[in-house]
C-alpha cells in the first residue's frame, strides 16, 4: 500500500523534469526532499544527511533527503517537533521545491534574475541567502564552490523552471 | 570620390571590406567603421535634416556628443533614432536618412535582450589611461573590479593584464547611462549588433547591467563643444577633434579643404593632425590672441597661416545647403574662404553626467572653461570619485574672450544659430525667452527645448549656457547647468524588458492539479499571479449553460473544485488564541480543537481586510486560511502586529499555502462521495459536524478533512499535502458522478448565500457592519471592553452613520433581465441625460442564477438595509436596469441545507 | 533604488522590502479611552519632514524581520538606527 501511495506522488513539474546541462552547467529538480521549516530557535536544528539553511535570526529550513512515509507529516518534523520544544516546526516538503545547479557558471545563469550577491566570498558553502529570482521569492544556499541549492514555492516552480532553461541558453 | 585614405585607421580591418546601403544607395565599407566613418570615406555628406527647418546635415561629431547624424536602421529588427557615430557597421546594414525623428519598426523584435546584476568592490568607468590605472590600483588590492568602456577595446597597452585578471570584468561596448542611489549604476552592452546576420541567435544583443558597486570612480574624459555661428548646421562643419579622429581611428579624411576655427590648444593640435593628413588647410583661426608657442610652430611648419583674435561670421551652402564658403573675420577683416570642411572646436567639456546624476555638484572652471566635478554626493557611504586630468578639467590652456561662445550676431542671423540641430532650436529662441522673461537654465531649457533631444545637450549643452550668460549679461557661474539625469544614452523599452516577456513576463502560478485541468482543456482565469479553472465545459456547451449545470450540480448533487490556492497560514505558540484575538473581529482563543470558526480580519480604520477560517489543530498550533488574494498581506499583518507590537506574545507564523492541496466536495450527496473514499472516516451529521475538522486516510491519502462551506450546501474540504494533489483529484474525480466546477460556479454559490469576497464586494471603505455580518463582532470582547484591531474605528460616529453603503441584494424587477456588475444605482425612472445623476451605490457581483430562477446581484446601497423592497435603476452603459433590493442572501437564510 | 540595511541579511535591493512608515507610532495603551479626534489623528497623521526621517521597514523576500532607519528624504542617505530597540 505505502509504496502505491509514494508511487502517486507528483513533483510540482508534473512529469516534466529540469534537466538543463551545458559544458559547465547543470540544473536539475529534486522533487520529495523532506523540507522542514523551523522557527523559534537560534540553534541550528541537526538532521542526519540533510542541509540546515539559516533564513532568520531563528528561522531554519531543513532540507532532508525524500522520506517514504505516507503521512500528513513527515517523520523528520515529528521528531524534531519532540527535540526542539517551543519552536514552531512545520512540514513544508510540499510548500517549497529543491533545484541544484552546478558548475562554474551556475553562479552566472542565476545573475541574470537575481540582485543578490552569490560570490562565494560573500556566500559561503553552508550559507543561505533569500531574495528574489526573476520575480520569485527564493532562498539560495551553497553546498559546494560550484554548486548552488534554491528553493522556491511549488506554485512558482514552472515559472522558475521555464525562466532557468531560458537563461540557460548562452551557457549550453 | 572617395575621401578613404589608402591605408592607416586603427579601428579598421581592412581584410573585411562589407558593403551597407542608405536609402537604397551602396556604400562601401570595412569591418571597425562606423556609419558616420563609412558615409564620410565615401563623400557622402548628407545624413539627415532637420525636424522643422528641413535643413540638410550631415555628421558633426565622432561619439556620444553627436547632435545632428541620427538615422533609422531598417535592417534586422530596425531602431530609430541611431546615432551615427556609434553604428557600427556589417554586412548588409541597411539605414534611411530621417527628419529630425524616426519611427518605431512594425511588428515585434524577437531578437533577445537580458540583464544582468553584477557587484563589485569598485566599478570603474572609462577605460582610457586613468581609468585603467585606477581599475589596476583597485584590483591590486584585491577586491573585484568592474571596468565599463563604450568602445569596441580597450586601447591602452595594460589593457591585457587588466582584462586577464581574476576579479576584475572589462565590460567593452558597454555606455553607463544611470547612476541611481545607493550606487546602483545602470549600463548598456552592445554584444552582438556589430554582427548584423552574423549574430548568433541565442547571444542576447545587448544587455542591461545593473552594477551594484562599494565604490565608483569616473574615468569618462571629455565631451568636444563646438563654436558656433550663423549656419553652423551645414554639412561639412564639424567638431575638429572628431575630424582629426576619423583620420586617426578610420582612415577617413573628412574634408579635402578646410578651415579650422578653435579657441584652445588641442583644436590646433587636431589642426596639425588634419594638415597632416593630407587636408589642405586654407587657415586656422582662433578666438584667441594668444598660444601656445610650439603649436603656432608646427602649423608654420606645414605652411599654414594662423590668425588669431578671429572668428567665423557665417558661411554659405551650395545649391544642395553643403558647405561651400566660410566668412571670417580677423584683425583684418572679414575674409571669404571656398572650402568643405569647416573643423571647430571650443573646448572640451568634462563629461560630468555621471557625477551630476549621483547628486554630484558642478562648477564653472574658468580654467578649464567647462563645468568640473565640485562638491561630491552627500552620501560618504557611497563614495564616487573622478580621476584623469580631462575629467577634472586640469588641461584646458583656454583664455575665453566674449567670443568663446558667440559672436554680435544680429537678430535675423540668430535664426540660423543652431543651438541643438535635432530640436532646431537657435540663439533667436534664446534671445525670445529672455524677452518672455525667462533667466533660469532650467526654464529656458524647457522654453527653447534645448538640450532635450535625444543627445540631452551633451553636444551643445554648455555652450547654451554660455550663450545665456551672455544673453542675460551674467557670468556664467551666476547661470549654472541643467541637471543631469538618467539615461545618459537612450536605451530601447525592449532591453528594460529583458526576458521579462511573454510567459516569463509575470510569473504564472499553478496548483498540484493544473495538469489534470490542461489535460480536461478547462478554461483558465487569471486571480492574481494564480491560473484558476474557470468552468469546466462539456462538448460544445457555452460558459453560461456550463455554469448553470455545475451550480445545479452542486445544490442537487455534488460537486468538486480546486481550492487549493486558498491562503494558508499556520500559526505556532502559547499565545496564539489571544493573538487572534486581538486581529480578528471574533473571539478565537475560546475555539476547541478539532473545531474551525470563521473569521473577519479588519484594518486598524475598522475596514474589512480579510476573512476565512480558523481551525485549532492542537493547544499550540492553529490554521488559518485566507482569501487567496490576501495570502501573503495576512501573514505580513500577523508578524507586523506580533514583531512591532505585540513582541512578548509567543506566536509564529508560517505560510503553508502550497503545501496543502485542497479539493473542495461540496453538494447534498457530499457525504455519501466521503463516506465511499473513507471508510473509516465517521462522516454522520453528529460524528462529523459542520465546522470540524478531522484526519482521515480518504483513497488511501493522507487528508485532513474540514467541514466547510462556501457554498452553503453541506461540503467538505479535503487537504492534502500537495504531492499528492493530482492523485486525490483523480481519487474524487472517479468516484462516481461528481461534476467538476470552476470558479464562475464557486462566485455564483456562494453570492446566493450573501457571502461578500473581500475586494470584490468590499473595497477599504465597508465595514463588517456594512457587510451585515455584525454578528462577526463577539459580543464577549465587546462586552469585557477587550480591544481588537479595528474596534476602536467601528465605534466611531462615522462608522455607524445610518446612510453609509450596506451589502444588499438585488433582483430585476422582470425577473429576467441580467445585472452587469459596476452598475451605479440611480432613482428608479432617473433621467440620465440629466448629469450629474445622482447615485446611491453600485453593484458588486452579478450572476444569473439557477437556484433562484432569476438572475441577482450584490451590490452596496447607500443606506441599503432600510431600503429593501425599494426599485431603483441599475445603469450600465447607459441602459438601465429596474431592480428591487433584497436582502443579501437571497437562498436558502435559513442555512438549512449545510447538514445536507 | 535604495539600497537597504537588512540587520540580518545585509545590505539588499529596495525591491525586496515593504515599507512601514513613520517610525516610534505606537499603538495606544487604551484605544477605548481615545476620543474620535485623537484615534484619527493615531490612524492617518504622520510626519513628513524634509531631512532626516526615522522609519520602518520589513524584509519581506527575506529574513521577514521588521526594522528601523534613519533615512534623509532628500538625498536618500540611509543609517541604522541604532537608539531604535523597537520597531513600532
Amino acid at each position: 500500500m505505502t509504496a502505491e501511495v509514494l508511487a502517486l506522488r507528483e513533483g510540482p513539474l508534473g512529469t516534466e523534469r529540469l534537466d538543463v546541462s551545458g559544458p559547465a552547467l547543470t540544473i536539475v529538480d529534486e522533487p520529495f526532499r523532506t523540507l522542514v521549516d523551523v522557527r523559534g530557535t537560534t540553534t541550528a536544528p541537526v538532521v542526519d544527511g540533510a542541509w540546515t539553511w539559516r533564513l532568520g535570526p531563528d528561522w531554519w529550513l531543513v532540507d532532508a533527503p525524500a522520506s517514504d512515509a505516507v503521512a500528513l507529516e513527515s517523520p523528520v518534523a515529528t521528531s524534531l517537533r519532540s527535540a526542539l520544544p517551543g519552536a514552531s516546526v512545520v512540514d513544508v516538503s510540499s510548500l517549497r521545491t529543491v533545484f541544484v545547479l552546478t558548475g562554474p557558471d551556475a553562479r552566472a545563469v542565476l545573475a541574470h534574475g537575481c540582485s543578490l550577491d552569490l560570490d562565494p566570498r560573500v556566500l559561503p558553502v553552508g550559507a543561505c541567502v533569500q531574495g528574489m529570482l526573476a520575480q520569485a521569492q527564493v532562498s539560495i544556499g551553497r553546498t559546494d564552490a560550484d554548486a548552488l541549492r534554491l528553493h522556491v514555492r511549488a506554485s512558482f516552480a514552472r515559472h522558475l523552471a521555464a525562466w532557468l532553461r531560458d537563461a540557460s541558453v548562452e551557457y549550453l | 570620390m572617395s575621401s578613404r585614405l589608402p591605408t592607416g585607421g586603427t579601428r579598421l580591418d581592412r581584410s573585411r571590406p562589407v558593403t551597407i546601403s542608405i536609402d537604397g544607395q551602396d556604400v562601401p565599407a570595412f569591418v571597425g567603421d562606423t556609419l558616420a566613418s563609412a558615409l564620410l570615406g565615401s563623400d557622402v555628406r548628407l545624413v539627415s535634416a532637420g525636424i522643422y527647418s528641413g535643413r540638410p546635415r550631415g555628421v558633426m561629431g565622432v561619439g556620444a556628443e553627436e547632435s545632428n547624424a541620427f538615422v533609422q536602421v531598417t535592417s534586422g529588427p530596425g531602431e530609430p533614432m541611431v546615432r551615427a557615430t556609434e553604428l557600427e557597421v556589417h554586412e548588409g546594414l541597411s539605414v534611411e536618412r530621417i527628419a529630425g525623428r524616426g519611427w518605431l519598426p512594425e511588428g515585434i523584435d524577437h531578437t533577445r535582450y537580458d540583464k544582468v546584476w553584477a557587484h563589485c568592490e569598485v566599478l570603474v568607468v572609462g577605460g582610457g589611461e586613468a581609468g585603467v590605472t585606477a581599475a589596476l590600483e583597485a584590483a591590486a588590492r584585491g577586491v573585484r573590479v568592474v571596468v565599463c568602456d563604450d568602445r569596441p577595446a580597450l586601447t591602452d597597452a595594460r589593457a591585457g593584464e587588466l582584462v586577464s585578471h581574476p576579479d576584475v570584468r572589462v565590460l567593452t561596448r558597454t555606455t553607463v547611462v544611470g547612476a541611481h542611489d545607493h550606487h546602483h549604476l545602470v549600463a548598456v552592452e552592445r554584444r552582438t549588433d556589430h554582427l548584423g546576420d552574423d549574430a548568433p541567435p541565442d547571444v542576447a544583443r545587448r544587455r542591461l547591467w545593473h552594477v551594484k558597486a562599494a565604490e565608483v570612480v569616473l574615468a569618462t574624459g571629455t565631451q568636444e563643444r563646438p563654436l558656433v555661428f550663423p549656419d553652423n548646421d551645414r554639412p561639412g562643419v564639424m567638431l575638429a577633434g572628431a575630424a582629426a579622429t576619423y583620420v586617426r581611428r578610420y582612415g577617413v579624411l573628412p574634408g579635402h579643404r578646410g578651415v579650422v576655427w578653435v579657441a584652445h590648444d588641442d583644436g590646433l593640435a587636431d589642426a596639425v593632425a588634419l594638415a597632416d593628413a593630407g587636408v589642405e588647410l586654407l587657415v586656422v583661426a582662433d578666438v584667441r590672441t594668444t598660444v601656445t608657442p610650439a603649436l603656432a610652430d608646427a602649423l608654420a611648419e606645414r605652411g599654414v597661416p594662423l590668425v588669431l583674435g578671429a572668428e567665423v561670421v557665417g558661411t554659405d551652402g551650395d545649391d544642395d545647403g553643403f558647405l561651400y564658403r566660410v566668412h571670417l573675420r580677423g584683425p583684418d577683416g572679414v575674409v571669404v574662404h571656398d572650402v568643405d570642411l569647416l573643423a571647430v572646436s571650443g573646448g572640451l567639456n568634462p563629461a560630468v553626467q555621471l557625477w551630476s546624476q549621483a547628486g554630484g555638484k558642478l562648477a564653472w572652471s574658468t580654467e578649464a572653461a567647462g563645468f568640473v566635478p565640485a562638491a561630491p554626493p552627500p552620501d560618504a557611504a557611497y563614495p564616487l570619485s573622478v580621476v584623469g586630468s580631462a575629467l577634472t578639467g586640469a588641461t584646458g590652456a583656454v583664455t575665453a574672450p566674449a567670443t568663446f561662445f558667440c559672436g554680435d550676431v544680429d537678430d535675423a542671423d540668430a535664426a540660423r544659430v543652431y543651438l541643438d540641430p535635432q530640436r532646431d532650436a537657435t540663439l533667436a529662441d534664446v534671445r525670445h525667452a529672455h524677452l518672455a522673461g525667462l533667466t533660469s537654465v532650467e526654464h529656458v531649457k524647457r522654453f527653447t527645448t534645448i538640450g532635450t533631444a535625444s543627445d540631452q545637450g551633451r553636444g551643445f549643452g554648455v555652450l547654451t549656457v554660455g550663450v545665456l550668460a551672455q544673453v542675460l549679461g551674467r557670468p556664467v557661474t551666476e547661470v549654472g547647468t541643467t541637471t543631469y539625469r538618467p539615461p545618459y544614452t537612450p536605451l530601447p523599452f525592449g532591453l528594460l524588458a529583458g526576458r521579462d516577456r511573454g510567459a516569463l513576463s509575470d510569473p504564472v502560478r499553478v496548483t498540484a492539479m493544473h495538469d489534470r485541468h490542461l489535460a480536461a482543456g478547462v478554461p483558465l482565469e487569471d486571480v492574481g499571479q494564480w491560473k484558476r479553472p474557470w468552468y469546466f465545459p462539456q462538448r460544445g456547451e457555452s460558459m453560461h449553460d456550463a455554469v448553470l449545470r455545475e451550480c445545479r450540480a452542486v445544490r442537487e448533487d455534488v460537486g468538486m473544485m480546486d481550492a487549493s490556492t486558498l491562503g494558508k497560514i499556520v500559526c505556532h505558540g502559547a499565545d496564539v488564541g489571544e493573538m487572534l484575538d486581538r486581529v480578528y473581529t471574533g473571539l478565537m482563543s475560546s475555539l476547541k480543537v478539532g473545531k474551525v470558526r470563521y473569521g473577519v480580519m479588519c484594518s486598524p480604520d475598522g475596514m474589512v481586510a480579510d476573512d476565512g477560517t480558523v481551525a485549532r489543530l492542537s493547544d499550540d498550533e492553529w490554521l488559518l486560511t485566507t482569501t487567496t488574494g490576501n495570502a501573503a498581506s495576512v501573514l505580513d499583518t500577523l508578524e507586523e502586529w506580533q514583531q512591532t507590537e505585540w513582541p512578548d506574545l509567543d506566536a509564529r507564523f508560517t505560510s503553508v499555502t502550497e503545501q496543502w492541496a485542497v479539493v473542495a466536495l461540496a453538494g447534498p450527496r457530499s457525504r455519501d462521495v466521503l463516506a465511499g473514499l473513507a471508510p473509516d472516516l465517521d462522516v454522520s451529521a453528529e460524528g462529523f459536524a459542520f465546522m470540524e475538522w478531522r484526519d482521515a486516510t480518504v483513497a488511501g491519502l493522507p487528508v485532513r478533512v474540514m467541514r466547510i462551506s462556501f457554498s452553503g450546501e453541506l461540503a467538505y474540504e479535503l487537504h492534502v499535502p500537495a504531492a499528492w494533489g493530482g492523485a486525490l483529484w483523480d481519487a474524487v474525480a472517479s468516484a462516481g458522478g461528481v461534476t467538476p466546477y470552476g470558479t464562475e460556479t464557486m462566485h455564483v454559490l456562494r453570492a446566493e448565500k450573501g457571502y461578500p469576497i473581500v475586494g470584490q464586494d468590499t473595497d477599504g471603505t465597508v465595514t463588517p457592519v456594512d457587510l451585515g455580518m455584525a454578528w462577526a463582532i463577539s459580543p464577549k470582547k465587546v462586552r469585557e471592553g477587550r480591544d481588537f484591531v479595528g474596534a476602536r474605528s467601528l465605534v466611531r460616529d462615522e462608522s455607524n452613520r445610518p446612510d453609509r453603503r450596506h451589502l444588499v441584494g438585488l433582483v430585476p424587477v422582470d425577473g429576467s433581465t441580467a445585472i452587469a456588475e459596476g452598475s451605479q444605482l440611480v432613482d428608479a425612472g432617473a433621467d440620465l441625460a440629466a448629469v450629474p445623476v445622482p447615485m446611491h451605490g453600485h453593484v458588486t457581483s452579478a450572476y444569473a442564477s439557477v437556484a433562484l430562477g432569476t438572475p441577482f446581484a450584490l451590490a452596496l446601497l447607500d443606506g441599503g438595509r432600510d431600503r429593501l423592497g425599494e426599485e431603483l435603476d441599475a445603469v450600465d452603459l447607459r441602459v438601465p436596469v429596474r431592480v428591487r433590493v433584497t436582502e443579501p442572501v437571497p437562498y436558502d437564510p435559513e442555512g438549512e441545507r449545510r447538514d445536507g | 533604488m535604495l539600497t537597504l540595511p537588512c540587520p540580518f541579511c545585509g545590505p539588499r535591493d529596495e525591491t525586496e522590502f515593504g515599507y512601514g512608515g513613520e517610525a516610534g507610532v505606537a499603538y495606544p495603551e487604551r484605544p477605548a479611552d481615545l476620543d474620535d479626534a485623537a484615534w484619527a489623528e493615531y490612524l492617518f497623521l504622520r510626519a513628513n519632514p524634509r531631512g532626516w526621517f526615522t522609519e520602518r521597514w520589513v524584509h519581506r523576500a527575506g529574513c521577514r524581520q521588521w526594522f528601523t532607519v534613519r533615512r534623509h528624504t532628500v538625498t536618500n542617505e540611509v543609517v541604522p538606527d541604532a537608539a531604535a530597540q523597537e520597531v513600532r
